[in-house]
């Protein structure tokens, strides 16, 4: 656990030296990955499945704020299904539309969040969503995830849709609207895990607030448990379909993602807890006090072996060190002074 | 002369006007009344055209259903339906809006209020400096002639 904390102190120092390089460069592994998996997944337009144009985009988003990336991520996704059906790319613009009008308008810095649950869906690590926007964000969170899950089903039904159309192509403009608006917005599979998601988010939020001891850890563990009793109960009595191997891999992942998360939100002793009880004139308190645990990150020392050079350095580091400011200066002017009129 | 102080200041300044402070100096130049009344009418048309997009994907997804079911008894209560529908959609977001623009305005209030202090404390500073480095010269001056 020391070594941990240690870890995470020189990661802390690290981010702090270099914030503006290590930000950029998450951004652009972010919308490098937000355009990898879009293609991946629904590459129907051969034209922006090149590799140097996605890398161009990422570079772009390097440089703009993380709603770019997503604005851009929505655009690609509406590209690509454009070439598989306009009226599936009408279907998909429209809930896109909803959903910014509707929800991030008023709080946009979550729209990163639908994107980054597709990825998370991509990536077999769903379940890590729903409990780090627990333990990070507020319940509002519990929409942006089911946003997020529905963008992910769009774009999975998306590929099954494209095996369908290339099998009958003589369907009219109507029907296939429908029968992809039927088919995205009556997948009892998306609704089982939206449901699923935003009952998470709500719990673990609800938790982590207590005042108890171990509160996030305990957060973390019933999320992810009820995360997977939900799935099996959605399976069971509405028979979604449940990968199980996926899901206890996934839950299990997640667990250890969170964990680690935790490490870096919130680390307190439970031992060194204090619990003090006053009062004013209106109120009694009893206030329940956790010391935050914190380790300086161990600094390199570094020892010159060369004599000469060396400590010639020390001594004029130790010597510029005991001296003050204005000593220094007033020193310098002599000698100056001094090597002046000696010249004159 | 640099001024740590001065500097100090002066950074705050710049990341506030370069930062947040763009759209929150924006913001304070509005009165509160009217900053969320202007809001809560472009969120009226928003919510309009959400609803609107969200009644076209039921029509779509429910088609079958709607074409059999097409009366004139059974428009007439659609549209009751979709109108109070709407109503309701519309007072929660309103409640919401006014809620979220109030406190928007209220915080970029603050934050400018703040930043106006700040300028002014460095209006203090240059002046103070300004008067120091008179008073210097003056001195300087008197000890010539003397």
């Amino acid at each position: 656990m020391k070594n941990l904390l240690v870890f995470r102190e020189q990661l802390k120092k690290f981010y702090g030296n270099n914030s503006m390089f290590i930000d950029r460069a998450f951004r652009f592994l972010f919308a490098l990955i937000a355009f990898w998996a879009i293609n991946h997944s629904i590459g129907f337009m051969t034209s922006l499945s090149n590799p140097l144009i996605l890398v161009g985009l990422a570079l772009i988003c390097m440089f703009l704020p993380v709603n770019a990336t997503v604005l851009i991520s929505a655009a690609l996704i509406l590209a690509n299904l454009y070439k598989l059906s306009i009226e599936i790319m009408a279907v998909t613009g429209a809930i896109m539309l909803i959903m910014f009008i509707l929800y991030f308008r008023f709080v946009p810095k979550q729209a990163f969040v639908l994107i980054l649950t597709p990825i998370a869906c991509a990536l077999k690590i769903p379940y890590v969503i729903p409990v780090a926007l627990g333990l990070a964000a507020t319940p509002i969170s519990m929409v942006s995830v089911g946003c997020g899950v529905i963008i992910y089903y769009i774009i999975h039904y998306a590929t099954v849709y494209a095996a369908g159309v290339s099998a009958s192509t003589d369907t009219d403009a109507v029907s296939k609207v429908t029968y992809f608006a039927q088919n995205v917005l009556q997948n009892k599979q998306m609704w089982v895990t939206v449901m699923a998601f935003a009952i998470v988010v709500a719990v673990v939020y609800a938790i982590r607030r207590q005042s108890i001891d171990h509160s996030w850890s305990i957060a973390i563990v019933v999320g992810i448990l009820l995360n997977f009793v939900i799935f099996v109960i959605g399976n069971i009595v509405l028979n979604v379909k449940v990968d199980y191997a996926m899901l206890i891999f996934g839950s299990i992942l997640s667990l250890l993602i969170a964990l680690a998360l935790q490490l870096f939100l919130f680390t307190v002793d439970y031992s060194r807890t204090k619990y003090v009880q006053y009062e004013d004139d209106e109120y009694y308190y009893y206030v329940k006090a956790v010391p935050k645990i914190s380790i300086a990150a161990p600094e390199k020392k570094v020892k010159r072996i060369s004599h000469r050079y060396g400590s010639q350095m020390e001594e004029n580091r130790e010597y510029m060190t005991e001296k003050n400011d204005e000593e220094l200066e007033k020193e310098i002017e002599d000698s100056l002074n001094t090597k002046y009129y000696n010249n004159k | 002369m640099l001024n740590e102080d001065r500097i100090k200041i002066m950074t705050e300044l710049a990341m506030f006007e370069q930062g947040s402070g763009k759209k929150k100096l924006k913001i304070s130049g509005y009165y509160r009344r009217d900053y969320v009344g202007l809001n809560m009418i472009t969120t009226t048309l928003w919510v309009l055209l959400g609803y609107i997009l969200i009644l076209l994907l039921l029509g779509v997804v429910f088609l079958t259903q709607v074409l059999a079911a097409l009366t004139i008894a059974n428009v007439i209560k659609f549209i009751i339906i979709s109108l109070v529908g709407f109503a309701a959609l519309l007072i929660v977001y309103l409640k919401m809006a006014r809620a979220h623009f109030s406190r928007k305005h209220r915080i970029a209030k603050r934050d400018v209020k703040e930043y106006y202090g700040k300028l002014r404390g460095l209006g203090r500073l240059y002046a103070r400096e300004k008067a120091m480095s008179a008073k210097t010269t003056d001195d300087a001056g008197l000890g010539g002639e003397q």
